[in-house]
């Protein structure tokens, strides 16, 4: 028999369940559960509003105005800034070469966390702290230092060339630096704790029956992983693919020290033309191209997700 | 429910409103407004300009010494000449910045923009000892840490590889140096000197970069990058990835008391001589107090302190100290010039996209 359930609004509604009080009912419950939650998101929502979504209001009204003058009665407005990205082949490249690089961010950086996250999933909580600690460290550190760390590095004469030149591996020192590879390395470096968190998150959350029913069926370990634990952790890379995506298309410094002039990602591309060429107005139309392809990517990649074979693990 | 969603149009209308252009701030007003003389007098200026050894001196060096003299109270933010002028100019209508000090195309950018008051002997008495080569545009700003742009070279390695010494600007592109290279892109001051002064080499001027230009492809073929970030070259040097470099003679000397065994060459086109210039930003409420700072930056007193940092001094028969001779000394010999900053800020835009588009593609390209 189900136990009989008293909602703190039931007992305060003491009235006789007249037809006139039965109406009201379920409007009073929405606006008692709406309001005190409201309430508690109010500063996180006032701060939102206030550092993220008026700034980013100004830049896109900066994006369609065409002259000089970024403000006042003289400004012009038009869709020019967004024609002159998508008629100008540099800055589709740059757009291609951000997506690019982005992508091969998140594989390295899956590539590597999993085998972690896993670890972590296994261990005892002891162990898994310290994994954590371990892992969290580097963020502890400031990007602009970790990236001179790893630009130490992977200079031609630097210590990972070396090293490969004294052991015989390669006989010229390899381009590291300044390419392309050079910031996936960076970029993954940088956003590895993230992927490493979502996916453990998630393994942590696999009940460990599952796995001992798969074995005593007669399934390899192997097999248990292939269609137990990754279908179950495919929430946590989900979250993990589109946390490291998203950071690694807006990201500046690293593409800026990495990969010198020869990676021109679109943050930099924007910076450069908001700061060095003064070109607020199409800077932030750059801006927004790179927000909304960030944006629609990401949607489509969790939708794609969301409602395939695999849609159960989602609910 | 409604009464909050309401309440949060009406803040996000307010803070919509807050995103307008401030009132102006008339100078007069400081005291009231500014904050920064409230509660026992305490005057303060605030200054922008470049990091490195140029907020060393001001903040360690000369800023106190002021302070001593005026009771004035100097603080300094760390920037690039160009953040610097877009926050000036996103501040126009209330300034947070007193001074700004700019690289010479920034003065001129700045004062077309009508953001910078006027700076002469009229309001700002040294003005009159200042050599005229150092300023970028008259009456626009005060130089005030001279330098020149100019090739550097790692002497021990140019001995050892019996390297020929770097005498013209199209010296800068050779295949011996092996990619060992450190050239700064052109969104960087260092950048565009280099292209205007392989436009002179070739025939060229700063009318004409076109023969520049065709050089610069060539640069970037032996170059394995061009440095975004300024910051990162002089790393590049003392970890000996790069022999080859263009950069502000202050920065080689800097390089060279930290050891390195760099040395700056003066090609026979010339060198462009110019200052990080100090520029009063147009309606700051604390214009006095920011004028006797320029005032003091640029007396024989501050620009001793400077020079021993590394910069030319830019009064009229001062020199630098003789520990600076053998890396950045000028002889009466050498050639500088004074380039037309007015035309660089015209055309820098132009040239900027040009070169991300043509030159860039050539990186590395010749290097085996």
């Amino acid at each position: 028999m189900e136990p009989v359930r008293h909602y703190a609004d039931q007992e305060i509604n003491q009235e006789p369940n007249t037809g006139a009080n039965l109406q009201k009912t379920p409007k009073n419950k929405k606006r008692r559960s709406w309001g005190p939650g409201l309430l508690l998101l109010l500063p996180i929502l006032l701060f939102i509003f206030g550092f993220f979504i008026v700034p980013m209001l100004y830049i896109l009204y900066l994006s369609f105005i065409t002259t000089d003058e970024i403000g006042g009665t003289t400004a012009a407005y038009s869709l020019k800034n967004y024609a002159q990205f998508f008629t100008d082949s540099y800055y589709l490249s740059s757009l291609w070469l951000t997506v690019k690089i982005s992508l091969y961010t998140v594989i390295l950086s899956l590539l590597l966390a999993y085998p972690v996250a896993l670890t972590m999933a296994k261990s005892s909580p002891r162990v898994r702290g310290y994994i954590a600690l371990l892992i969290a460290s580097p963020l502890l550190v400031s990007i602009v230092v970790r990236n001179f760390g790893w630009y130490l590095l992977l200079l031609p004469n630097g210590t990972i060339n070396q090293t490969l030149m004294s052991l015989g591996i390669i006989n010229a020192p390899l381009k590291l630096l300044f390419s392309e590879l050079g910031v996936v390395i960076g970029l993954s470096n940088a956003y590895l704790p993230f992927m490493i968190l979502a996916i453990a998150t998630s393994l942590y959350n696999i009940d460990p029956s599952l796995e001992k029913a798969s074995a005593i069926l007669g399934a390899s370990p192997l097999r248990s992983f292939f269609s137990i634990t990754l279908p179950l952790s495919l929430p946590g890379i989900v979250s993990g693919c589109v946390l490291v995506f998203s950071l690694s298309m807006s990201a500046y410094v690293t593409p800026a020290l990495m990969g010198g002039a020869n990676v021109p990602m679109m943050p930099v591309v924007a910076y450069d033309q908001i700061n060095n060429l003064l070109r607020w107005t199409f800077g932030s139309a750059i801006s927004y191209v790179l927000l909304a392809t960030t944006l629609i990517t990401v949607i489509v990649f969790t939708r794609t997700f969301e409602r395939g074979k695999f849609k159960e693990v989602f609910r | 429910m409604k009464k909050m969603i309401s309440l949060l149009i009406v803040l996000m209308l307010a803070a919509l409103a807050g995103c307008a252009n401030p009132t102006p701030q008339k100078p007069g007003e400081s005291k009231q407004a500014s904050g920064s003389n409230e509660g026992g007098g305490d005057k303060q200026i605030t200054i922008a300009g470049n990091g490195g050894v140029i907020e060393r001196t001001v903040r360690d060096v000369i800023a106190p010494k002021f302070k001593e003299e005026t009771g004035i109270q100097v603080n300094y933010i760390s920037g690039l000449s160009g953040e610097i002028l877009s926050k000036v100019e996103l501040q126009k209508n209330a300034p947070q910045i007193d001074i700004a000090f700019f690289v010479p195309v920034d003065v001129q950018r700045a004062m077309d923009k009508g953001l910078t008051e006027t700076i002469d002997e009229t309001n700002v008495a040294n003005m009159k000892k200042v050599d005229s080569r150092f300023v970028a545009v008259d009456k626009a700003a005060a130089p005030a840490f001279g330098l020149v742009i100019a090739p550097g070279y790692n002497t021990e390695t140019f001995k050892k590889n019996d390297l020929k010494p770097i005498e013209s600007w199209n010296d800068l592109i050779s295949p011996d140096y092996k990619g060992k290279t450190a050239f700064s892109d052109i969104n960087n001051d260092w950048g565009f000197n280099t292209l205007n002064a392989l436009a002179m080499a070739n025939g060229g001027s700063t009318d004409n970069m076109e023969p520049g230009f065709e050089k610069a492809k060539e640069l970037a073929g032996y170059s394995s990058t061009f440095y975004k970030n300024s910051t990162q070259m002089m790393p590049a040097i003392q970890q000996g990835a790069a022999d080859v470099t263009v950069m502000g003679s202050y920065a080689i000397a800097e390089l060279a008391a930290s050891g390195v065994p760099i040395k700056m060459a003066v090609p026979k086109e010339g060198v462009p001589l110019q200052a990080f210039s100090a520029a009063l930003v147009k309606n700051t409420p604390r214009e006095q107090e920011a004028i006797d700072f320029i005032n003091y930056l640029i007396s024989e007193e501050s620009q001793k302190l400077i020079a021993d940092k590394g910069f030319y001094p830019v009064v009229d028969g001062m020199k630098i100290p003789e520990k600076y001779e053998g890396s950045i000394g000028l002889k009466e010999t050498d050639k500088t010039f004074k380039p037309d900053f007015a035309k660089f800020a015209e055309i820098r835009a132009e040239w900027s996209d040009k070169w991300s588009k043509e030159v860039t593609p050539e990186l590395g390209k010749l290097l085996k």
